[in-house]
């Protein structure tokens, strides 16, 4: 079995092509750190597997998100690597390159958007890079699926055993440097039982200052290279291989440069970026985009679908499920639990399915466009002041898709205490998972302003993580940062079947959870609601939920509610936001939305209706985010601490906005 | 609150003092290919001190205000 690991920078399109080649969908974006961690699938038709790598800039990590790389290189042992390249920034590219055929494994090195180069009137010749470089090059374009079938049939064809007797790229460095390297790899080969490539490769990351490969020497002992450590830092070695790296770049770019005849481009990029990152206009069209995004979502799109699904379960499919388990002598008991239970509390979670396809597939825009980059840098500024930089903004609005997957791209931040910031606040932000239950308040209590409310939610979380971040930055001393580098991809024109993947693969989870975790959570609230201390129950006033939740009445009451029915949903909560809602049908014995709604004007008014929403906005993540706390922090403490502030901070807000409320209205 | 005047929008400067940069970011500027000598373009500021978009080797980043500063030294 061939195996192929896919490496480049960031925006590359390493992830479009890894789509393109195998018969698996990984997710894509057009903004820096979209693959979080690594994929991998196989190429059409074959057994040869594909590891897609997060983007990296350099072997040497700076963020966690990079180190994938180098410990995939350290403990994996791919056949081939296909470097995946931005053609039209070949120098900066080959950089990262070059420290790949140094590695010995045989390198394919792929010249994306070779479309964008030909357009600034540039091209390379490819047999002299080839040569330059010993290794293989194919040109591909993979937004267009152009090249594509080329390097499929390259890869599959490849001699990989042939491959790897060719030796590695070997380039000219000082003297001095080319010594220190030899002298310290002779003896890796000899005392550490290393191939002479390897040794070779291992010695100049070393030399580089990589930290990854620094704590491996220490780790496994390797004196050769520990013991010259002042040597070669007090040398300045690392400058003087960066030199001859970029001086031999230049000399390669300049032998196969060819210049095409001047093509009059007109640059889409900068006409746009003229108005969307204009100094003044940037955060008002920011403002606008996300605007617009929630109007397509819940008023012009995604509510109307939902209302027309809803009304199909909760009609005839219920009706017919019930008249159908009646003909066939179901006993009231089962009759009630699928009914009642499962398509009830499952059937309201899926009627959510249109408002959060609208999201995603709005979110999945921004990202293919290239505009994620832009609102990192109109939002650096304000995030600067609460100690954070504009690439948390990224991490925070993917948590209002999902926050775990919101977390785990904090990885692309620089600074550990950033990213620690960034974790801890992200479960603020308000997951599509919460919208069902605003959803179903905001149509009870706000008809007429029902965009308006949600979004007032989601902003007052937003407040919160802003708030919990400039304290986080007081209490952990977190200094100006200076790290904050942004890559401004040229804008593509969206491309709707790379949207819809990017739509689906992030809305399959929630359909997966309608299945899982949300019929679970269901069938164990109907149990516990239609069972008490003395067994099944008619009177669900006697049931284990009512006891649990009535002893729980007096907590509540000060922050609006006052049915148990409620404080069981809130519980239920915990396991996934999503089965608030369901779990409401249940507890209130209701299969429509609108039989719902009716039961709620007799228990909030819209003053407790809305201390609740934040309530729910605020309290303890969900059991998904807390296990990818404790994995992203690797710290039990952290989870802890996670829990309690969030419950403490939506304790107090309920309270004061009901309190008050109660008082003006 | 110093005024960057607009004239220096599309000006273009040779970067230095690469090496008073903090490690991190030093690494980051050479991976992108930027090193003393590199020819920098200024497209865009942003206000209140904000980022600063510049162009090297026909590719746009956006860099801290301060960062900027060092990068163009005493041309500015």
């Amino acid at each position: 079995m061939t195996t192929v690991a896919l490496m480049g920078n960031p925006n590359t399109g390493k992830t479009t092509i890894f789509n393109q080649i195998t018969d698996s969908y990984a997710y894509v974006g057009n903004w820096t750190g979209v693959t979080v961690e690594k994929k991998m699938g196989n190429i059409k038709h074959s057994k040869v597997v594909v590891t897609d790598l997060p983007g990296i800039y350099s072997l040497n990590p700076i963020t966690k998100d990079e180190s994938v790389a180098i410990n995939y290189l350290l403990t994996n042992d791919a056949d081939v690597i296909l470097n995946v390249t931005n053609a039209g920034q070949l120098k900066r590219n080959l950089l990262l390159s070059i420290e790949l055929l140094e590695y010995g494994t045989p390198v394919i090195i792929a010249l994306n958007m070779i479309d964008d180069l030909k357009r600034s009137g540039i091209y390379y010749d490819i047999p002299t890079l080839s040569k330059r470089l010993g290794c293989h090059i194919e040109t591909t374009n993979a937004r267009n699926k152009d090249g594509i079938s080329q390097l499929r049939d390259k890869l599959l064809s490849m001699p990989t055993d042939q491959l790897r007797e060719k030796p590695a790229l070997k380039l000219e460095y000082p003297f001095m440097v080319q010594q220190a390297i030899r002298q310290a790899s002779e003896q890796l080969v000899n005392h550490f039982d290393m191939s002479p490539s390897y040794a070779r490769w291992l010695t100049i990351q070393y030399i580089n200052k990589n930290k990854v490969i620094r704590k491996y020497a220490v780790h496994n002992k390797l004196t050769p290279l520990l013991e010259q450590k002042e040597y070669y830092d007090a040398q300045n070695f690392e400058d003087k291989i960066f030199k001859t790296r970029l001086a031999f770049i230049d000399s390669t770019l300049s032998a196969a440069q060819e210049n095409l005849t001047d093509t009059k481009n007109v640059e889409m990029t900068s006409k746009i970026d003229s108005i969307i990152t204009n100094p003044i206009l940037g955060l008002p069209v920011f403002i606008a985009i996300f605007y617009l995004m929630f109007k397509i979502s819940f008023d012009w799109i995604g509510t109307p679908l939902s209302d027309q699904l809803n009304s199909l379960l909760s009609g005839p499919i219920s009706t017919y499920a019930d008249h159908f388990l009646a003909s066939i002598g179901a006993m009231p008991f089962l009759r009630s639990l699928i009914v009642d239970g499962v398509i009830a509390g499952v059937g309201g979670v899926l009627t959510f399915i249109p408002q959060i396809f609208a999201l995603f597939a709005c979110i999945s825009l921004l990202e293919d466009s290239g505009y994620m980059a832009r609102a990192a840098l109109v939002t650096d500024r304000i995030m600067q002041t609460i100690g954070l930089n504009g690439k948390s903004f990224i991490p925070l609005i993917i948590g209002f898709g999902c926050n775990v997957t919101g977390i785990m791209a904090a990885r692309t931040i620089e600074q550990p205490k950033e990213r620690l910031i960034t974790t801890l606040i992200s479960p603020f932000m308000s997951c599509s998972a919460r919208l069902p239950i605003y959803s179903l308040f905001v149509a009870a209590f706000f008809p007429r302003n029902q965009a308006l409310i949600v979004l007032s939610i989601y902003f007052l979380g937003i407040a919160v993580a802003l708030c919990m971040a400039k304290f986080y930055q007081i209490i952990f001393h977190v200094e100006d940062s200076t790290v904050f580098i942004v890559e401004l991809p040229k804008y593509h024109i969206p491309r709707l079947d790379i949207i819809w993947r990017g739509t689906w693969d992030k809305s399959k989870g929630f359909v997966k959870k309608a299945g899982t975790v949300i019929f679970a959570g269901t069938v164990l609230i109907w149990l516990l609601s239609n069972f008490g201390p003395s067994g099944f129950v008619t009177n669900i006033d006697q049931s284990f939920s009512a006891l649990l939740g009535k002893m729980m009445l007096p907590i509540f009451s000060p922050i609006g509610i006052q049915s148990w029915e409620t404080i069981s949903a809130l519980f239920t909560g915990i396991l996934a936001k999503e089965v608030i809602s369901s779990s409401m049908m249940v507890l209130f014995h209701t299969t429509s939305q609108t039989a719902l709604i009716a039961t709620f004007g007799s228990m909030f008014t819209p003053v407790s209706a809305y201390a609740l929403l934040v309530f729910i906005l605020l309290y303890v993540p969900c059991f998904a985010t807390i296990g990818t706390i404790k994995s992203e922090t690797g710290s039990t403490k952290w989870v802890v601490y996670s829990v309690l502030s969030s419950l403490l901070i939506a304790y107090t807000l309920s309270f004061i906005i009901f309190q008050i409320g109660s008082l003006l209205f | 609150m110093q005024l960057i005047s607009e004239s220096i929008i599309n000006q273009h400067f040779s970067v230095c003092n690469i090496e008073q940069l903090d490690t991190p970011t030093k690494q980051r500027l050479h991976s992108l290919g930027i090193h003393d000598g590199s020819n920098l373009t200024v497209i865009r500021f942003f206000p209140m001190h904000g980022p600063v978009i510049i162009e090297v080797d026909h590719q746009q980043i956006g860099v801290r205000y301060k960062v900027f500063r060092i990068l163009v030294g005493g041309q500015l």
